[in-house]
């Protein structure tokens, strides 16, 4: 299988099997913002390049290969290490009180009318950017980059949910921060990087549009909301000349270890799709903190649906009849007709992702099987290579004895003369399947759902069952990104380009060119008042307008000064 | 008994699909009313181009396009029969056809989808031919513009027109366009053509055929026509062609036939209505659901009727009746008592008639108010209650008090969106107030309380905590306009006046100002909103056009160096309100905090 991204030379452990399928790796623990916290963390620690950490399936050669992480202990302290704080650590109190003594030298309000402590102000100002909800721990919560001097990496102090003692250690300074890791992607679980490689990916063949997302995401971090970073730097600063006096910080040295997963390197035109969906979208003349949300919106899109298209692509699968993503636009208006077929593919997609990694196990041991010079002494060779290829060596203990127990069963039988080589085979991939979909569904599973609903392309935002639809600020990000500022298309033409990139359905004619309207037969005048109905919507948002006749045209609104609009 | 023959032609209106393209020009003007002279509607833009642009020497082309039902090809054929003097010969037959005037060659093409896409290039080739080359023909051409688009995409000798028709369709009419006028026909307020179609759907010539009929007494059509003829009600009924317009619904022209010859005749046909004169009694019990203020909102129609007919299927968005008002139910109910002025009112209004079934409801309301044996016991929802939604409707049409009737309307803050465009003062400078501080909340998401500055924030969306909205410019009120911009044109009828907020850039900004049309929708989502309403009434259709609003004020007034700014602005919770603060990093490394001058 080919691969792009950086693979290690010496790896031995094996990989789970969604890494194989959707690349090393993404999963259900990082929340949806910490996509794009990731991203930017990776595209600045390498210097804002992309294209950056890759040894394998690039044309080029990576400058750099590890890419530095942004540990900033003192302002991520400042901002999110209080009274509440869930995860206290001596340690920390100490660090905190020595910073906020340090800081309060270093702050002066002119406005003597001010309810409460400067500090207080400036730290509720930070934490309007907190952006995980969720409880966590301190040195695991992240501020949205509104600035460079924002970002964070995923940070874990050793041990500090287990510590009892609760008396100050008074400790030298410099050590505080000596137990801070940065390597635990708990959160930051690669989902960042999977993106910065489709990026890197879909721009191998264009070396501007590379050159113009990684300068414009520059810009947008470094010129935009410049106080607020000064402040940002400021409180980090104070830290780490408290805390090192200039000297080098040890946490910052440890952290500076970060590479690169890889992606599998097939189905390229869906790559250079999100990368000419991102060069465009960084076109728009728009504020940086509404841009940097559009673009978080887009990355959960991007991922949803190249979880979706890898599901889909298999030999034994027609990717036109499988790939039919209806939008529902309704919101129950036609009794919930379309609503109920929106549903039933939504879920028919998770069958396919479970699937796609059924047939992938099946594949995997046949083909190892059919290499083997010696056909009667395959069994041995099997097993080694699946247990190197699925990592099956880390596995529980007891999981993996009762695995070992069915196949020994098998292999008995099968020496036995019981059972077929076909037969055997056929056991021998079931067993495995059974154990490898035990972390597939706790760990992978649910990635597309999470993200799907938390950008609102997946409705409800709550419980089990859900159904495609549009929220407002994907749809404005999706116009954002399909056409360059002042420019037109006529709607159908639109949702005809929707169907094209996306596999959105909305309307009569992609419904019934792509098979749905004959797979799930209802009355076609259903989906034209879906059609209508996102048509209505648009026209709302101002990112449509409709002269005459129905026609309608999407516009990506440039400013016009002095003119009629709105 | 026969019935009345145009009882039947105006069925004739409500049967017929809406989308069947040629309906509209063919009733119009082919099948005559048994009595009585066709519909005439004159149009400003009918005479525009015959007296005015097609009388000039050279007169540019024209092209029209606008919805089905427009009168796009109406409009045509009462051009060519002008230039003509007479109905052409075969106009029928025909898709397009040409006149040698003195001077040029006036070709009218009635339908550019109908003559197939080979002919339609060639057709805007000479059409495109025109701005280069000294030749005779100018064009009138009705257009699907979905067509038309397609026709003039992708071909480089199109180019020019492409680009004039794009503009217009975009700005309006360029009327002294040397080459190209583009009239879209939606931009025509129906609204102006009610009282003119109402005085014809109720001529009495049309209603003779009804004198003597024995089921005079008991037919809805006739009470119907008969009271559309009142001067109050077609009022109404213009009233909510405006309010449609003002939400930026364009009705067509034959969408509103259909609404009213079914206003009228409830789809009911003569044959019908003298079949129940055997069965008198019970149909005295129904005959009041088929009457105007029901028809109008198509309350007995079934559901397919509901949704073609545009007109309806947008009245019934509005919700009037639904729901209680207590001055309007009041009235019903009790009549006002203490006032004899209006008791006389109620008398007049609520007497036995057929639209009340006769004295039933007269009957109900005195049971209900008097109390005895009818009256309903205490867990019983009493029968008046029934006559409510009904009665409400009614009185929409028929009661004077306008005030009071505007509140069945579902805005808060009608009446006062149509005193600002009839342009008084001090309700205009308030409301822009109460507008600055809507938009302030809306923007900042937070319940601010300054109405003398407009500060457009960005802020991160997802806050997990309380949100800190960094205020990238604050413009203030004097930079502020409120106006009405009235949207007359001497080529269309289009009466109608704009609310418009126009923003100045603040000072040391080099930028034009930003206009921003407030629509109807709009107008009461900021009211509401400044008034200390929730935001999620009327989100859905407003939040995102405020949102590009801001996008709109930030990306033209925030200039690089301003983003650049070396101090942040920002609200701050204080005791019970916000307050504006700054901050920043100051040459010896100190933060500083201050007050909130930008």
């Amino acid at each position: 299988m080919n691969r792009y991204g950086y693979v290690d030379s010496n790896e031995k452990e094996g990989y789970p099997l969604a890494a194989w399928i959707w690349g090393h790796r993404l999963r259900i623990g990082q929340d949806w913002m910490e996509y794009l916290l990731e991203f930017l963390n990776v595209l600045a620690g390498f210097d804002y390049k992309l294209g950056q950490g890759i040894n394998q399936g690039s044309h080029s050669v990576s400058e750099f290969i590890e890419y530095k992480r942004f540990a900033r202990l003192g302002l991520r302290r400042f901002v999110f290490y209080h009274e509440r704080e869930k995860t206290r650590h001596p340690d920390d109190d100490q660090a905190h009180t020595l910073l906020i003594q340090e800081l309060q030298k270093k702050v002066e309000a002119l406005d003597t009318n001010l309810v409460g402590e400067p500090v207080n102000l400036i730290r509720s100002l930070m934490q309007a950017f907190s952006a995980v909800e969720a409880q966590r721990s301190w040195y695991a919560k992240s501020l949205f980059p509104a600035h460079h001097n924002l970002l964070l990496w995923e940070a874990l102090r050793k041990g500090a949910t287990k510590y009892k003692g609760r008396t100050s250690s008074n400790k030298p300074t410099a050590w505080l921060d000596k137990e801070i890791r940065f390597d635990q992607r708990n959160f930051f679980a690669r989902g960042g990087e999977i993106y910065y490689l489709i990026l890197s990916a879909g721009t191998e063949r264009f070396p501007e549009k590379r050159d113009y997302i990684a300068k414009r995401l520059e810009e947008l971090l470094k010129q935009s909301n410049a106080a607020l970073g000064e402040v940002a730097l400021l409180i980090d600063q104070t830290w780490s000349k408290l805390c090192y006096e200039g000297k080098d910080n040890p946490a910052e040295t440890l952290a500076k270890t970060g590479k690169l997963g890889w992606i599998p390197y097939q189905n390229t035109g869906f790559y250079e799709i999100v990368a000419e969906d991102i060069y465009q979208l960084l076109h728009a003349n728009l504020d940086s903190l509404e841009l940097l949300d559009l673009l978080a919106h887009l990355i959960g899109f991007h991922i949803t649906l190249y979880i979706y298209q890898n599901a889909n692509q298999n030999s034994e699968i027609d990717l036109h009849e499988n790939y039919n993503l209806l939008i529902d636009a309704m919101e129950g208006a036609d009794g919930g007709i379309i609503r109920g077929i929106s549903a039933s593919l939504f879920s028919e997609q998770e069958a396919h992702i479970v699937r796609r990694g059924r047939i992938y196990v099946r594949e995997q041991v046949e083909a190892h099987v059919a290499s083997y010079e010696n056909p009667n002494d395959f069994i041995h060779n099997l097993e080694s290579d699946m247990s190197e290829t699925f990592g099956l060596g880390g596995l529980h203990k007891n999981t993996l004895q009762s695995f070992k127990d069915k196949v020994n069963k098998s292999i008995e039988q099968f020496n036995g003369g019981n059972l077929t080589k076909d037969a055997f085979i056929g056991r021998y991939v079931e067993s495995l399947t059974d154990i490898l979909l035990n972390d597939f569904r706790k760990n992978f599973l649910g990635v597309h759902k999470k993200l799907a609903k938390a950008i609102e392309f997946v409705a409800p935002r709550k419980g089990p069952s859900g159904r495609f639809v549009l929220g407002d600020t994907l749809l404005k990000a999706i116009t954002v990104a399909n056409l360059m500022p002042g420019q037109a298309q006529i709607y159908y033409e639109f949702l005809r380009r929707l169907y094209d990139r996306y596999g959105l359905i909305v309307g009569p004619d992609d419904a019934r060119g792509s098979g749905l309207l004959e797979r799930k037969p209802i009355n076609e005048q259903y989906y034209r008042l879906n059609q209508d109905a996102l048509l209505e919507k648009m026209k709302h948002a101002g990112l449509a307008i409709e002269y005459s006749d129905a026609t309608a045209i999407v516009i990506h609104h440039q400013t016009v000064s002095g003119g009629e609009h709105g | 008994m026969s019935g009345n023959p145009f009882v039947e032609y105006l069925n004739r209106y409500t049967t017929v699909s809406p989308e069947h393209e040629a309906a509209f020009d063919e009733f119009i003007t082919q099948t005559q009313p048994a009595t009585g002279a066709p519909l005439r509607l004159e149009t400003k833009i009918e005479t525009f181009l015959v007296k005015d642009l097609f009388s000039k020497s050279r007169p540019p082309s024209v092209i029209l396009t606008g919805n089905a039902g427009d009168g796009k090809t109406y409009l045509c054929r009462q051009i060519a029969t002008q230039m003509n003097g007479s109905i052409p010969k075969d106009w029928d037959e025909q898709t397009s056809w040409a006149k040698e005037t003195p001077g040029f060659k006036l070709v009218v093409v009635k339908d550019l989808s109908e003559i197939g896409e080979t002919k339609g290039s060639e057709l805007l080739d000479r059409l495109a031919k025109t701005y280069s080359q000294p030749t005779n023909d100018v064009f009138l051409i009705a257009a699907n513009e979905g067509r038309l688009r397609a026709l003039l995409s992708g071909n480089e000798e199109l180019e020019k027109v492409r680009e004039d028709v794009e503009a217009q369709l975009r700005n309006g009419p360029e009327l002294d366009h040397q080459h190209l006028v583009v009239f879209n026909l939606n931009q025509i307020t129906t609204s102006h053509f009610i009282n003119k179609a109402l005085g014809w759907l109720t001529a009495p010539e049309n209603w003779q055929a009804c004198q003597g009929c024995l089921a005079h007494k008991i037919c809805p059509i006739q009470f119907n026509a008969n009271k559309l003829s009142n001067d109050l009600i077609a009022a109404r009924f213009q009233h909510l062609y405006q309010v449609l317009e003002h939400l930026d619904i364009h009705i067509t022209i034959r969408d509103m036939l259909i609404h009213l010859a079914y206003s009228i005749t409830g789809g009911n046909s003569c044959s019908k209505i003298i079949q129940q004169l055997d069965n008198k009694l019970i149909w005295i019990e129904k005959a009041h659901n088929y009457v105007y203020f029901e028809n109008a909102w198509g309350e007995a129609a079934d559901e397919t009727f509901r949704r073609k007919a545009a007109a309806i299927r947008n009245l019934r968005k509005l919700n009037v009746g639904n729901s209680s008002i207590f001055a309007v139910d009041d009235f019903i109910v009790t009549g006002y008592p203490d006032d004899p002025v209006q008791q006389q009112t109620h008398r007049a209004l609520f007497n036995e008639s057929l639209d009340l079934g006769l004295k039933k409801f007269q009957q109900e309301r005195l049971a209900y108010l008097q109390g005895g044996a009818s009256s309903p016991k205490h867990d019983q929802v009493p029968v008046l209650m029934k006559w409510l939604p009904h009665c409400r409707r009614k009185l929409f049409f028929e009661w004077k008090e306008k005030e009071t009737i505007e509140r069945l309307y579902p805005f808060s803050y009608l009446s006062l969106y149509f005193k600002l465009l009839e342009g008084d003062q001090a309700s205009l400078y308030n409301a822009k107030r109460d507008l600055v501080l809507g938009l302030n909340r809306s923007f900042s998401g937070l319940f601010l309380t300054n109405r003398e500055d407009l500060y457009v924030t960005s802020q991160y969306a997802h806050a997990v905590e309380q949100p800190v909205p960094i205020v990238l410019i604050s413009i203030p009120i004097d930079n502020i306009k409120l106006s009405f911009v009235s949207m007359q044109s001497p080529a269309l009828d289009r009466e109608m006046k704009k609310l418009m907020l126009t923003i100045y850039p603040p000072v040391k900004v080099d930028a034009s100002p930003i206009e921003w049309h407030i629509n109807l929708l709009r107008f009461e989502y900021l009211m509401r909103r400044s008034q200390g309403g929730t935001s999620n009434i009327l989100a859905a259709e407003c939040e995102l056009s405020i949102r590009q609003l801001k996008d709109d004020l930030l990306s033209s007034f925030v200039q690089q160096e301003e983003s650049n700014s070396s101090r942040i602005v920002f609200f701050a919770a204080d005791r019970n309100r916000y307050k504006l603060q700054s901050m920043w990093v100051d040459e010896n490394e100190h933060i500083r905090i201050g007050g909130g001058d930008l």
